[in-house]
C-alpha cells in the first residue's frame, strides 16, 4: 500500500503502451485504469493534431482512445482547466481524470475556490514541466537557430538544460536554453519565471527527472502527493495496468536537484524581467504604453483562469465605453485589480493577446508584489485569496462606521 | 457530456486567421483557441472570437422563399429550383450576372464559375473584383520588416495583419502610418501622415520620403478614399521606386480566392451594365439590385435577399468544408463543425443542384471533388490536396502587383449647404462592406457598437453646435441619418468619420449613398 509521500518508479504492464507512452507509458496507463474501472467517467488530455507542435484537447471517454494521448508534447501551452469549466460542467456531476502542468493546477485551484470546479470529482496528474514552448516559435526557433526543417522534427524534449531535437534522420541537435532565451527564442516568457515545476497540489506527480539505472527512460518517477493518487496508484498495480519499483536513491537526489535548478533559474529569469518593467512611475508608465495598444479582442479575459464572473465589469458602460478601441486603461485597470492577487501565471492571456501585449508579465509581476506583502501565494491549496478577507458591503460599512480610511485592514 | 476542438478560418477578413470552433452535442457552442494556427499563433481579433456566435444569427433562413404578389413566401426546395431554371433559360448569357461572396469558399466560387460556363455570361465577378491584387510573400515575414508605411487602418480592418506592423515597430522598425485620422493603427506609427478624401495619392507620396531599409514594405489596407484602385496605384508606385515589397490586404477573407479562381469582372462595371436583366447573388450583401429577376443564396436574409425574387438558405462557414485563400496567399483549409440546420445547404451544393436542374450536372459530390478541379485548372493551385493543407496550408509565391488603374480620386467638394467632408472608416466590431450581414449576426460584436455615429473635431462640434453623447442628424444631398456625437481627437476640422455599418436600418450608406465619401452638415436633434 503506497501512501502521501511516497516515491515509485512506475511502467506500464502492457507492452505496446510501454512503447507508445513517454517513459514507459505511467501516465496513460493510469488514466486507461482510471476510466476502464469506472473510477472516472472522462480523462482530458491532450493528443497530438497537425504535427508534434499542436496539441489538441480531448475529452475521452472510451479507454480504447487514451492511446491518442501517448507520449509528451512540449508546445502545448494550452490551458485545460477552463475547459472543464466551460465544457464540463465543472466537473460538478462528473468525474474527471486531467493531465496537468504546474500552470494548470494552480488554475484547478483558483477554479475550485470560486466555485467553478468540484474537486473531489477530479484526479489531478502532474506531469513535471521544466516550461513549454508555443508552436509558432518553436518553429521559428528551429529553422533559425537549429537550421533544421521542423517538419523533420521528430521528437522535441528539454534535458539537461539543453533544447534538444531528434530529426527524421536520427541526428541529436542540442543549444543550450539560457543561449536560446537570452536571444528571444525558448519557453515562453512566463514558463521562464515559472517556479512550479512539479506540482504536488495533484494527486499524482509524474515525469522523467530522477529516472536512472536501468529504467532510465523506461519508466516514470511518480510522487504520490494525496491518499487519493496513492488509491489509484495502488488500484492500478493490483489490477495488473502498472509496474512499480522503488526508485533508485541516487535518482531521487538527482530529481532534487534538477527541480532545485529549475527553480533558480525560475529566480533569476523574475529578477531579469521585472527589473526591465523598472519601479514606480516608470513601470507604470510602460505598462499604460504597451496596453494602449489593446484591440479589445476579450481573449484574456476568455482564457483566463482567475476570470469566472459571467457579467464582466469590462462589459459595463459605466465602467468601458463599449465599442471604443484602442480601449481607455480602465480595461486593463479592471483586470489588474481583479485578477492580480491570484495570478498563477499561465500565460495565456499573453500569449493569445492580439497585439502581443506582455500581460502575463504585467499580471505576474503584481502578483509577486502582493504575495510579499499579503502572504497569498495562489494556486497552492484552497487558502482564498486576500481580498477574500474583506466583503466589499461590510468593508463599506465599518469604514463609514469607524471613519478609518484605512482599506482592507487584515489586522483589525 | 462531450465536447471537441474544429479548427476553422475566420469569416471576416483576408488575414485568414484560424481558430477552434468547440462543438458539444453536433453543435458548435463557442469558439476557442487554435494556438498552432500558422498565421495568428492563436490569436484573433474581436471579430474571430465571437465568429462562431453567426451560426445561431437571427437573420438566418432555414427555407428556400419566392417572392408572389410582391411579398416572399416560404416554398419547396423543387419550386425555387424550378423557377430560376425557368427564368434563366428567358436571358441570353449576356444578360445575366453572377456575383460570388468573396467570403465563401474557394470551392464554392469555383461551382458559381462553373455555372457562369453553362449559363455562357463573362459577367461573374465578385465584391473583391476592385482592380488590385498584390500579396508579398508571408504576413509574419512583416515582422522583420526594417521600415513599413501603412495605408489606411489596418489594426481596424486586418488586426492581426496589424500586429505583425507592431513587432516590426518593438524592433526597431520605421513606421508610417497613412489615415483619415489619428486611428488605433497610428498609434503603431512614429510618423502620421492625414490623407483627405481627394488627396490621398499627394498622403502617400509625401509617405515614400520615409521609406529607407533593405527591408521595407508598403502595406496597402481599405481606404476610406473612393477610386481606390487609383489610390492603390499611388500606393504600389512608391513601393516599386523605394523597392519597397508591397502588400494589399483585401477586406473579404478570401478576396484573393474569388480573385485566383476568376471572380474578377469588375464589379462596379457589372453593377453598372444595364444590358444586365437576372443576377444571381451568392451569399454576399448588394443592397437592392434593380435587374429584372434577382436570386440570392445566402444564409443571411441580407437586403439584397429581402429585395430578390428568390432566396435559397446557405450554410455559415462553420457547416462547410472547403479552402479559402488569405491576402499572403496561402490556401488554407476550412474544417466543417457542425451540419447545416435541416433545409439548408452549402453554397456549393446550391449551385450543384442547380446546375443539375438545368440538365447541366456538374459531377461534384463532395467540396474535395471541386477542389480537384480548382488544382487541376487555377494557376497556382496545382498538385494541392486537402491533406496537403492540413498544417499550415500551402503559401503560394508572390505575384508581380497587379493594380487596374482606375478613374481619379476627387476631391469633395463642400458649400454652405454641405460645408464638411463625410469619409466613411471600418470599425473592428463590423464587418466592413458586404461582411456587415455577418458581424451584424454576432451579438457581442453588435453590443459593443449597436448604433453608428459621427466622429467630429472638437473645434467644429463647437462651430455646429452638435454635443458629444448626444444625438444629431447627418443630411448630405442623398439623405439623412440620426447618429450619436463623438467629439475625438484626430479629426482635422473641416472633416468627419461614420463607421462603414449596416445593421438594420442604420446604414452609412443613407448618407453616402454608393460612394465611401460625401459633403454633409451636421445639426442636433433632441
Amino acid at each position: 500500500m503506497s501512501t502521501k509521500g511516497d516515491f515509485v518508479y512506475a511502467w506500464a504492464s502492457d507492452a505496446g503502451m510501454a512503447e507508445r507512452g513517454e517513459c514507459g507509458g505511467a501516465v496513460s496507463s493510469l488514466l486507461k485504469y482510471a476510466l476502464k474501472s469506472r473510477m472516472v467517467d472522462a480523462v482530458l488530455a491532450v493528443k497530438k493534431g497537425v504535427d508534434l507542435y499542436d496539441a489538441v484537447p480531448t475529452l475521452i471517454t472510451d479507454p480504447a482512445d487514451i492511446d491518442e494521448t501517448a507520449g509528451s508534447l512540449h508546445c502545448g501551452t494550452l490551458l485545460l482547466p477552463k475547459l472543464i469549466t466551460k465544457y464540463c460542467n465543472g466537473a460538478k456531476d462528473t468525474k474527471i481524470a486531467v493531465t496537468l502542468k504546474g500552470c494548470d493546477a494552480k488554475a484547478m485551484y483558483e477554479l475550485a475556490k470560486r466555485n467553478q470546479i468540484n474537486l473531489d470529482n477530479i484526479y489531478m496528474i502532474d506531469l513535471n514541466c521544466g516550461g513549454s514552448v508555443s508552436p509558432a516559435q518553436a518553429r521559428k526557433m528551429i529553422a533559425e537557430k537549429f537550421e533544421t526543417d521542423p517538419d523533420t522534427v521528430i521528437r522535441e524534449e528539454i534535458d539537461k538544460g539543453q533544447f534538444i531535437i531528434l530529426t527524421e534522420d536520427h541526428e541529436h541537435k542540442g543549444i543550450k536554453i539560457d543561449e536560446l532565451e537570452a536571444e528571444g527564442y525558448g519557453r515562453r516568457p512566463n514558463c521562464q519565471r515559472c517556479k512550479t515545476k512539479i506540482s504536488r497540489q495533484c494527486d499524482l506527480a509524474c515525469g522523467n527527472w530522477g529516472v536512472i539505472g536501468e529504467k532510465a527512460g523506461k519508466a516514470t518517477f511518480v510522487e504520490i502527493c494525496s491518499m487519493k493518487g496513492a488509491a489509484l496508484l495502488d488500484a492500478a498495480v493490483k489490477e495488473g495496468a502498472l509496474d512499480t519499483c522503488e526508485p533508485v536513491p541516487q535518482g531521487l537526489i538527482i530529481r532534487g536537484k534538477v527541480e532545485n535548478a529549475m527553480l533558480k533559474l525560475g529566480e533569476k529569469c523574475r529578477a531579469e524581467q521585472f527589473g526591465n518593467l523598472g519601479d514606480g512611475d516608470d513601470r507604470l508608465k510602460y505598462i499604460i504604453e504597451k496596453t494602449s495598444r489593446c484591440i479589445k479582442c476579450y481573449q484574456c479575459i476568455e482564457n483566463c483562469p482567475i476570470c469566472y464572473c459571467v457579467e464582466c465589469s469590462t462589459k459595463k458602460p459605466h465602467l468601458v465605453p463599449p465599442g471604443e478601441v484602442n480601449p481607455p486603461m480602465m480595461f486593463h485597470l479592471i483586470r489588474f485589480s481583479h485578477i492580480s492577487d491570484s495570478c498563477i501565471n499561465c500565460g495565456q492571456c499573453e500569449e493569445l493577446c492580439a497585439m502581443d501585449i506582455p500581460n502575463s508579465l504585467f499580471m505576474h509581476a503584481l502578483q509577486v508584489e502582493m504575495e510579499k506583502m499579503f502572504g497569498f501565494v495562489p494556486g497552492i491549496n484552497m487558502d482564498l485569496p486576500t481580498l477574500a478577507l474583506v466583503e466589499e458591503p461590510t468593508e463599506r460599512n465599518r469604514l463609514s462606521d469607524t471613519k478609518d480610511d484605512q482599506i482592507f485592514n487584515i489586522f483589525a | 457530456m462531450s465536447f471537441r476542438y474544429v479548427s476553422t478560418l475566420c469569416p471576416f477578413c483576408s488575414t485568414g486567421c484560424s481558430f477552434n470552433l468547440v462543438v458539444q452535442n453536433g453543435a458548435v457552442v463557442a469558439g476557442g483557441p487554435y494556438h498552432r494556427s500558422p498565421v495568428n499563433d492563436g490569436k484573433t481579433c474581436p471579430k474571430g472570437h465571437y465568429a462562431y456566435e453567426m451560426t445561431a444569427g437571427k437573420e438566418r433562413i432555414f427555407t428556400p422563399l419566392i417572392r408572389k404578389n410582391d411579398s416572399l413566401t416560404e416554398c419547396s426546395w423543387e419550386e425555387a429550383l424550378a423557377c430560376i431554371t425557368t427564368k434563366c433559360k428567358e436571358y441570353a448569357g449576356t444578360e445575366i450576372a453572377l456575383i460570388a461572396s468573396a467570403h465563401a469558399t474557394n470551392e464554392d466560387i469555383y461551382s458559381l464559375k462553373r455555372l457562369a460556363e453553362i449559363l455562357i455570361t463573362d459577367n461573374f465577378s465578385s465584391p473583391a473584383a476592385v482592380g488590385i491584387d498584390a500579396s508579398a510573400g508571408s504576413i509574419a515575414a512583416i515582422a522583420d520588416a526594417d521600415c513599413i508605411v501603412v495605408i489606411g487602418n489596418l489594426a481596424l480592418t486586418h488586426p492581426l495583419a496589424a500586429r505583425r506592423v507592431a513587432n516590426a515597430k518593438d524592433k526597431g522598425a520605421k513606421v508610417a502610418v497613412v489615415d483619415t485620422y489619428l486611428s488605433p493603427t497610428t498609434k503603431l506609427a512614429s510618423e502620421f501622415i492625414q490623407a483627405t478624401p481627394g488627396n490621398e495619392r499627394e498622403a502617400i507620396r509625401k509617405a515614400a520620403d520615409f521609406i529607407v531599409g533593405e527591408n521595407a514594405y508598403v502595406l496597402f489596407g481599405i481606404s476610406a478614399g473612393d477610386a481606390e484602385a487609383s489610390i492603390a496605384a499611388a500606393a504600389l508606385e512608391i513601393a516599386e521606386e523605394k523597392g519597397a515589397k508591397f502588400f494589399a490586404f483585401p477586406a473579404q477573407s478570401n478576396g484573393r480566392g474569388a480573385l485566383d479562381i476568376g471572380a474578377s469582372t469588375p464589379i462596379d462595371a457589372v453593377i453598372a451594365d444595364e444590358k444586365i436583366k437576372a443576377c444571381y447573388i451568392m451569399g454576399t450583401e448588394m443592397g437592392p439590385v434593380p435587374a429584372e429577376f434577382v436570386v440570392v443564396q445566402d444564409a443571411f436574409l441580407s437586403v439584397s435577399a429581402q429585395n430578390a425574387d428568390v432566396v435559397l438558405p446557405a450554410a455559415v462557414f462553420a457547416e462547410t468544408e472547403g479552402t479559402a485563400t488569405n491576402a499572403e496567399r496561402r490556401v488554407q483549409r476550412i474544417h466543417q463543425a457542425q451540419e447545416p440546420p435541416e433545409g439548408v445547404k452549402p453554397h456549393w451544393k446550391i449551385v450543384v443542384d442547380i446546375a443539375s436542374a438545368l440538365g447541366e450536372p456538374l459531377g461534384y459530390e463532395t467540396p474535395e471533388d471541386i477542389f480537384a478541379d480548382i488544382t487541376a485548372n487555377i494557376k497556382g493551385y496545382e498538385g494541392l490536396t486537402y491533406a496537403s493543407l492540413e498544417k499550415d496550408g500551402h503559401l503560394i509565391s508572390p505575384r508581380k502587383a497587379a493594380v487596374t488603374v482606375g478613374p481619379e480620386p476627387v476631391k469633395v467638394k463642400t458649400n454652405k449647404k454641405f460645408p464638411l467632408v463625410l469619409s466613411m472608416v471600418p470599425t473592428i466590431w463590423h464587418g466592413f462592406g458586404t461582411a456587415g450581414t455577418l458581424s451584424k449576426n454576432c451579438p457581442t460584436l453588435v453590443q459593443e457598437v449597436p448604433d453608428i455615429w459621427v466622429g467630429i473635431s472638437a473645434e467644429d462640434a463647437q462651430k455646429y453646435n452638435v454635443t458629444n453623447g448626444r444625438n444629431a442628424v447627418v443630411i448630405s444631398d442623398t439623405g439623412e441619418l440620426t447618429v450619436t456625437v463623438k467629439v475625438m481627437d484626430g479629426i482635422a476640422p473641416g472633416t468627419t468619420i461614420i463607421p462603414a455599418m449596416r445593421m438594420g436600418n442604420i446604414c452609412a450608406c443613407e448618407v453616402t449613398g454608393r460612394r465611401k465619401n460625401c459633403a454633409v452638415r451636421i445639426e442636433e436633434v433632441d
